[in-house]
Parts: C-alpha cells; sequence; structure tokens
C-alpha cells in the first residue's frame, strides 16, 4: 500500500475514534496470530472415571486406565477399581484412526487385592505391556518382618492371550523399593527397573543418568521381552550409569529417549547412547523436540525480575548430535509451566499454563510473533502434546477426564 | 536496662516533639512578612474540576489549586516591620524554620497526593479499579514522631494496581507521570503570570521533578525489584517485561538507557530557578513570590524548555515551548488588587521524542490557554498528534508490535458566572495511545468544574 494510502486509512482511522496499525493498516486492536478453534471430541474412554496419559511409544496413543469410580486416594487395592486398558490411536497428524485397542489386566494382576505397586503399561499395536511390583510380607518364629518385592511383566493381546509371565531373578530384593518404567518398540518391549533399598536413601541425589563419579543408591536392570511376551536371549547392557530414580521412557520424533530429572539421553533398544546427553534444565516440565537434525528444548524459568510472579516460557536450540547449543535461550512468553512444545517450519510452538492454558509462538531465533493465544480458560488437561500441522500450525491434543480433545491453533502470520 | 532504655527513649522521643512544636510555632509567629505579596499579583486562576473517573490532569489542576488554597494561611501570619540587624536576623532565622517546618512539609504533602491520587489513583480508575489511600507524616515529622519507622514510602495505596496488558505499565508509571505533569503544569503558570512563582510551588516543582532522583542515579535500578513499593524498579521491570528484554544483560542495558535519558529531566532552566529561588529568593530575601528572568520577545513572555516524561515506551524527551503576552506596566501597578489584572493567555507548543531503543516513538502537540474572545468567554485548545507502538489492555506477552498513528483533540473553556467565579471545563477525543496526563484509551475525556480568580 503506498504511502499516501496508508495516510488515508489512518486518517479515517483516526477520525472514526479507532488506532490505526500503519503498518498493517488495520483500524483494529493488536490481532491475534492465531486463532483457537473449539473444541472437538477425538475419542471417549468407557470408564467415566478413566485417567488417560499419551503412550510413550513410537505411535502416537492415549493410554486410558478404564476405571468406573474414581480413585480412593485411602485405598490401596487399585486393581480392584482399576479394570482395564484402552487405547486411542492417533495418527501423525493427531487425527484418531480407526482402531481402539482393548486389553484386560493379566489374570496375575486383576486377582491380586493390595500389595501392588508401580502398575506400568506399555503399548505397541496389537499388545500391551503390563509391569507390577508384588510385595510379600513374611514374619519368621521369632517375630522379625520381612517385605519381599518383585517385579512381573506379561504381556496380553487385544485377543485376549496372554505371554509368559515374566519375573526376572534380579529384579527382586528384600525389604527395598522397586521402581520400573517400560517402553514398546516394533519388535519387543523394554523394561528398566531400579532396586532402591530405603536404608540407602540418605545417600545424596545425583537425581541423572551417566554421572559417573557419583555413587549409586539403586541397582539398576533391565530386560528385554520379544513380541510374544517371552523374555530375550540377548541381554540389555544398561550403560545409562548409576542414577537414583528409574529412568522414564519416551518416544519423540522417532527417537527412544532415557529421561531423568535432569538429563534427556537418545538410547537405543540396547539402551546404548546415540546421541548427545541433553540438559533438563527445569526437572519438573522440560520439554523435548527434534526438528530436523537439532533439539529443541523448551522449559519454564524462574523470572530474573524480582517483582514479577512466576516465570518465562523459554526454548532453546541444540545440536543433537552433540548437545552444542545452536541459539541463545530465547522467551515465548511469561508463564508458570511448559506443557508441551511443536515446531512447525520455521516456528516454534509452545503450550504453557499461566494458569489458564496459553499457546505462544515464535520463531526460532525468538522473535516472538503476536501475543498468547488462549486455548482454555480453565484446562483440566493431565496430558497434552501439541502436533505439527501444515503450513505452519498447529494442533493441541489433550486429555481430558476420558475424553481425548483436540484444538486446532490456526496461526494466520 | 530494658526499661531505663524504654524510658530514655520516650524521654528524647518527647524532647523531639516538643523542639518541634516549638519551632513550628516559632516559625509561625516571627516569619518574615514583608510588603511583598504572599500570593503572586499575576496567579493563574484555581481550578476545582472533575470528570466521572478522576482523571489525571483534571485531578493534578484540582490538588495544585487546593495546595495553592491552603497555603493562604500564611496571609495571617504576622509580619516582622523594620530594617535594623536584628530584626534582618530575625526575618532570616524564622524564613529557615518556616521553609524547614512548613514548606518543605506542605509541598510533600501536596506531591505525594498527587502522584498518589492524580497518578496512580487516575491509572487505576481509568481501568475499572476504585484506589484508597493512606498517608503517612512528611518526612521530618515522621522523623520526629515516628523515628522507628523504617518504611521508605511515604503512601500506601489499595486496589489500585492495574494487571491488564499496557494498563499495568501504565499503572505502574501513572504516579511518576503525574509529578511530570505538575512539573509541566507549574511551567504553563509560571509564563502566563509573567515568571511568578510561589515558594512552595518553586518546593512542589522540584518535588515533582525529583521524583525518584536517588533511584535515577543509583546503581540498584537495574536489580530485580525486591521492594514492590518502588515504581522505578517496578517500571523497569514492566520494560523489561513487555518488551521481552529478559536476560539480566537486557535488563541492565535498559536500566542504564534510563539512567541516561534522566539527565534530560535535570537540564531543565525552570528547575535550576526552583532551586535558586527557593534557597535565595526565600532563604535568603525572605520573598515569597519570585520573579524567573524569562525573555520577553516582542511583547511576549516566552521560554524554551526541556520535559521529561516515562511511557509505556520507555522514556520521553520534549522541548518545549512556551509564549504569554508578557505584562504590561500598568499590571504591575495593580499588583495589589490581583482581580483586576486582565486574564493572560498562555501557549504551549512541544515535539517529542523516545529514547529507549525499544521502539520508535514520537510526537507533537500544542496547547492555548485562556484566549478571551468575549467579555466573560475565555477559550482554548490542544492538538496533540503521535506515532507509536499499539496499546492494548488485553494481548498477553505481545512483545514485537507494529506502530500507529495517534491523535489528541480538545477544547478548553471559561465561562466567567460573576467577578472572580467562572465555570470552567475541557472536552476533548482520542485514540489509544499515551499523551502525559490523558487517558490511555480511546474516546471522549474532559473535566467541568468551576474557577476563582485570585
Amino acid at each position: 500500500m503506498s504511502r499516501a494510502a496508508r495516510a488515508i486509512v489512518a486518517a479515517a482511522c483516526i477520525g472514526g475514534g479507532a488506532i490505526v496499525a500503519a503498518n498493517n493498516v488495520a483500524c483494529e486492536t493488536l490481532d491475534s496470530p492465531c486463532d483457537v478453534a473449539a473444541e472437538r471430541v477425538l475419542a471417549e474412554a468407557s470408564g467415566a472415571a478413566s485417567v488417560g496419559v499419551f503412550a510413550a511409544s513410537p505411535e502416537r496413543a492415549v493410554l486410558f486406565f478404564v476405571r468406573d469410580v474414581p480413585p480412593d486416594a485411602g485405598d490401596e487395592s487399585v486393581i480392584a477399581i482399576f479394570r482395564k486398558i484402552e487405547v486411542v490411536v492417533l495418527d501423525a497428524a493427531g487425527e484418531r484412526t480407526t482402531a481402539t485397542e482393548s486389553f484386560a489386566l493379566p489374570d496375575r494382576l486383576a486377582a491380586r487385592q493390595g500389595n501392588t505397586e508401580a502398575i506400568g503399561v506399555a503399548w505397541r499395536r496389537g499388545r500391551a505391556l503390563f509391569h507390577w511390583v508384588e510385595k510379600t510380607v513374611a514374619t519368621d518364629p521369632s517375630g522379625h518382618t520381612t517385605v519381599t518385592a518383585q517385579l512381573y511383566a506379561q504381556v496380553k493381546s487385544t485377543s485376549g492371550n496372554q505371554g509368559p509371565l515374566v519375573a526376572p531373578t534380579d529384579a527382586h530384593c528384600i525389604d527395598c523399593t522397586i521402581a520400573a518404567d517400560a517402553v514398546g518398540l516394533d519388535d519387543e518391549d523394554l523394561v528398566t527397573y531400579l532396586l532402591l533399598d530405603p536404608t540407602a536413601s540418605n545417600a545424596p541425589s545425583v537425581g541423572g543418568l551417566g554421572a559417573a563419579d557419583a555413587a549409586p543408591t539403586g541397582r539398576p536392570g533391565a530386560f528385554a521381552l520379544r513380541a510374544d511376551g517371552a523374555i530375550a536371549a540377548r541381554s540389555v547392557p544398561l550403560v545409562l550409569g548409576p542414577f537414583t530414580t528409574v529412568p522414564r521412557f519416551d518416544v519423540v520424533d522417532g527417537r527412544l529417549l532415557a529421561v531423568s530429572t535432569t538429563t534427556i539421553l537418545p538410547v537405543d533398544s540396547a539402551l546404548r547412547a546415540t546421541g548427545a546427553a541433553l540438559p533438563r534444565p527445569n526437572a519438573e516440565d522440560t520439554r523435548v523436540r527434534f526438528p530436523n537434525d537439532d533439539a529443541l528444548l523448551a522449559w519454564s524459568s524462574p523470572a530474573d525480575a524480582g517483582t514479577r510472579s512466576g516465570g518465562d516460557a523459554v526454548f532453546q536450540r541444540l545440536a543433537a548430535a552433540d548437545g552444542r547449543p545452536l541459539s541463545r535461550i530465547e522467551r515465548a512468553s511469561a508463564t508458570r509451566y511448559v506443557v508441551a512444545v511443536g515446531v512447525s517450519g520455521e516456528r516454534v510452538g509452545v503450550l504453557h499454563r499461566a494458569p489458564e492454558s496459553l499457546f505462544s509462538v515464535a520463531t526460532f531465533d525468538g522473535t516472538k510473533i503476536g501475543d498468547d493465544v488462549l486455548v482454555a480458560a480453565e484446562p483440566s488437561a493431565t496430558d497434552e502434546r501439541l502436533v505439527a500441522t501444515d503450513g505452519g500450525q498447529f494442533r493441541q491434543i489433550a486429555v481430558e477426564g476420558n475424553r481425548v480433545v483436540t484444538r486446532e491453533i490456526r496461526c494466520g502470520r | 536496662m530494658g526499661a531505663d532504655s524504654r524510658r530514655e527513649g520516650r524521654r528524647r522521643r518527647a524532647a523531639s516533639v516538643s523542639l518541634a512544636f516549638a519551632f513550628a510555632s516559632l516559625a509561625l509567629t516571627i516569619t518574615p512578612h514583608t510588603a511583598e505579596a504572599e500570593e503572586s499579583s499575576r496567579a493563574p486562576d484555581l481550578v476545582f474540576v472533575g470528570d466521572p473517573n478522576l482523571g489525571m490532569e483534571g485531578t493534578v489542576r484540582t490538588l495544585m489549586s487546593t495546595g495553592r488554597l491552603l497555603r493562604r494561611y500564611e496571609e495571617l501570619l504576622p509580619s516582622v516591620p523594620g530594617d535594623d540587624a536584628g530584626t534582618r536576623f530575625i526575618r532570616g532565622f524564622g524564613a529557615g524554620l518556616r521553609l524547614l517546618f512548613l514548606d518543605f512539609p506542605f509541598a510533600e504533602v501536596e506531591t505525594t497526593v498527587i502522584h498518589e491520587v492524580a497518578g496512580h489513583g487516575a491509572r487505576g480508575r481509568e481501568f475499572g479499579k476504585s484506589p484508597s489511600f493512606s498517608f503517612k507524616l512528611p518526612s521530618l515529622y515522621r522523623a520526629l514522631f515516628s523515628p522507628g519507622d523504617e518504611e521508605r514510602s511515604f503512601a500506601r495505596r489499595r486496589d489500585a494496581v492495574v494487571r491488564s496488558g499496557d494498563a499495568t505499565t501504565g499503572s505502574v508509571l501513572g504516579g511518576v507521570e503525574s509529578d511530570y505533569l505538575t512539573a509541566h503544569w507549574t511551567n504553563l503558570q509560571m509564563v502566563a503570570s509573567g515568571g511568578q512563582l510561589h515558594a512552595i510551588d518553586s518546593l512542589v516543582y522540584v518535588a515533582s521533578k525529583i521524583s525518584y532522583l536517588s533511584d535515577y542515579v543509583g546503581t540498584n535500578l537495574a536489580e530485580p525489584g525486591e521492594d514492590s513499593g518502588n515504581d522505578l524498579t517496578a517500571y523497569v521491570d514492566e520494560l523489561s517485561n513487555r518488551w521481552n528484554r529478559f536476560r539480566p544483560a537486557d535488563r541492565r542495558a535498559l536500566a542504564k538507557r534510563l539512567q541516561t535519558a534522566y539527565v534530560w529531566n535535570l537540564v531543565d532552566p525552570a528547575l535550576a530557578w526552583a532551586w535558586w529561588s527557593t534557597f535565595v529568593e526565600t532563604l535568603g530575601r525572605g520573598r515569597r513570590v519570585s520573579t524567573a528572568p524569562l525573555p520577553t520577545i516582542a511583547g511576549y513572555t516566552t521560554y524554551l524548555g526541556p520535559r521529561f516524561a516515562l511511557s509505556p515506551f520507555g522514556a520521553e524527551h520534549y522541548l518545549d515551548a512556551f509564549a504569554s503576552p508578557a505584562p504590561r506596566v500598568d499590571d504591575a501597578n495593580d499588583a495589589n488588587d490581583a482581580r483586576s489584572s486582565p486574564a493572560r493567555w498562555v501557549a504551549n507548543a512541544y515535539v517529542r521524542v523516545g529514547s529507549s531503543g525499544l521502539a520508535t516513538y514520537v510526537g507533537a502537540g500544542m496547547k492555548v490557554l485562556d484566549v478571551p474572545v468575549a467579555r466573560n468567554v475565555r477559550l482554548g485548545g490542544e492538538l496533540d498528534v503521535f506515532r507509536q507502538p499499539v496499546l492494548d489492555w488485553s494481548a498477553r506477552a505481545y512483545y514485537d508490535r507494529p506502530d500507529t498513528f495517534g491523535a489528541n483533540g480538545a477544547a478548553y473553556a471559561s465561562l466567567t458566572l460573576t467577578r472572580g467565579v467562572s465555570v470552567t471545563g475541557k472536552l476533548g477525543y482520542k485514540s489509544t495511545g499515551f499523551v502525559m496526563g490523558l487517558p490511555l484509551g480511546d474516546g471522549p475525556h474532559g473535566y467541568l468544574g468551576f474557577a476563582l480568580t485570585p
């Protein structure tokens, strides 16, 4: 638009009592860079009190722990109120596929009434690996009580078939705690576990993977299960080093990650490092994506300005190969908690809560585009993902109660 | 031991209070009173105006006039006639006491009330708040009567802070903005009265101009604001947050730039004159009204001075030009009958430019006041045009904004009802944007009230 035309529009706007954004030649206040469409329900689990989480899997899926009544905080018999798993499978764009899978609990797990801990599920299409820890209390004639913990794992198929019950002898201890996590891969499932002796709990927490000079406070182990549920013959070397918490698995942009409180480590199915260990600046909410061959971290950082409450939603690009910073730490918004990050083309999208659910979009170099967009005024999601779609667009996928909902975030600028 | 200490403390405090009362009484009793008038013979009207939101400009003018009205107590003070050495000594001593115990506290109270009620309060009311305030004793009397009070603030406010986009910044800087607006209207009145400035107006001018001086020149401006009551630190916080300068180094650079820009506020001839007026004219010569040596060009009193302001985009530098018909000789002859002085119009034109480096923000404008157009009617007007980043109350974390053009236009009018009493008001319209003393949002603005010719 010519300078004269702009002047005419400006004059018209001023005359009308509006303001004019001369660069955009609009008489309104600021244009938001994006708008959020109304939520659309993708799927709904059968149990009204179900709780869902995204599965750690090469495919995008939501696991619902189907419950008919809400869990009672004082009720330890979790098995009695958690009766099956329902899996909603989504495609790469976040749309629901026709596949919805359901898995009953393994017979042994379903029969347990209390003294069952660390229940987890790893899913891969057509099968679900359940793992849990059983505790057995024994009292000898002298009155001394011992608590024996044993890790179990068992694969179930959608048809109801179940694989052999796996109880590794190494995953057994007395008067201790076992933590475990699992991930479903294409041909096999991986389980890591950590045997923690409560008497050693005062040892300093090193908190991360690969801290070679730190004294181990737990005895880690790992094993692999074949697709049929039998334990794999090959060993899993577990080169992750000593740690005090069992690493949590995640699969992001096709990369298997072992995530501790301070480190994100890309690994292969033998739990060998395949890339640089990436930092987790915030143990609570560091999110990672792998655009191209880079890594993009986003997290919430306490504000430097003392008069402001909360913190900043910041992000940084790193080289995935060696963890070298490729950019400065940039800020996308002021916030309290970063929920998810996504990358679409040259745009970085950050979902965060402050406490309402908000979406910010910026370029890689840290130029914020427009303002924050309200996604949900009173967010209730227990797990969320941000999916990039074509043309720099985004889609929020949220697990809210027993539903999976999506909200299109259309960015036009 | 502890009881003795407390008794000793009480004794000292009682002694301090007694001493303060004694000095204050002495100041009232032996105040120097020369033949010179206590109020400017060409003083502008006392203006008492209001609008539904008690906006900044109207409230500043009203509170300035209220201050001028309240200080009329000094006309009741006895004079000390004579010109011998002893009398001169008593006059000088009295002038010092009066300055210390009456003038300084008076100016401090007036400036603080303007800062809170017309500054933070006006911005709060503009955005739907219902602020209330409580004020402390002036510093001197607080030191005497509440020596244990270590809090720096002069006042407390409730429900005045706005948390809504750029309105937050407006709310934070509102107090300092009202201080600088007070200084600007003092300049207008000084030029309109041919350079005359009352002793307390000089002090109010100084206090308004050097508001937060210690923070401007201090080294802690870039530090995170632990003390949320410090407007300037909060302002730097708001700027750094609003413009995405979130790194400590960014914040330090921003603070440094603001401190450098602040020099513009201090290189002010009127400020220098106000200091001179206080310490030489008032304290040394015992004059309550001094006349600044403003240039007279072609029959007009003129003044060219800098103006400084904080805006939602950073520091602003104004260059103000003022003009008003110079007093005639027969006006001086009528000095003891101010009501016979003809109303004198005053004009002001300015240009402004921002220096924060955060955005481009420039503007210009002019104002003409009190032009007699008929026997009982005086009119005026103002026009401001500006280019600055878009202001918005709902946008969250919108850092890189487009610029906008905006404007403000308003008319002033005064209708004399009877001798010395007028109805006065202002009605204008502006687009969204920052113009010192005016609402941030768009729409009609103004005020209505009455004016008294002193």
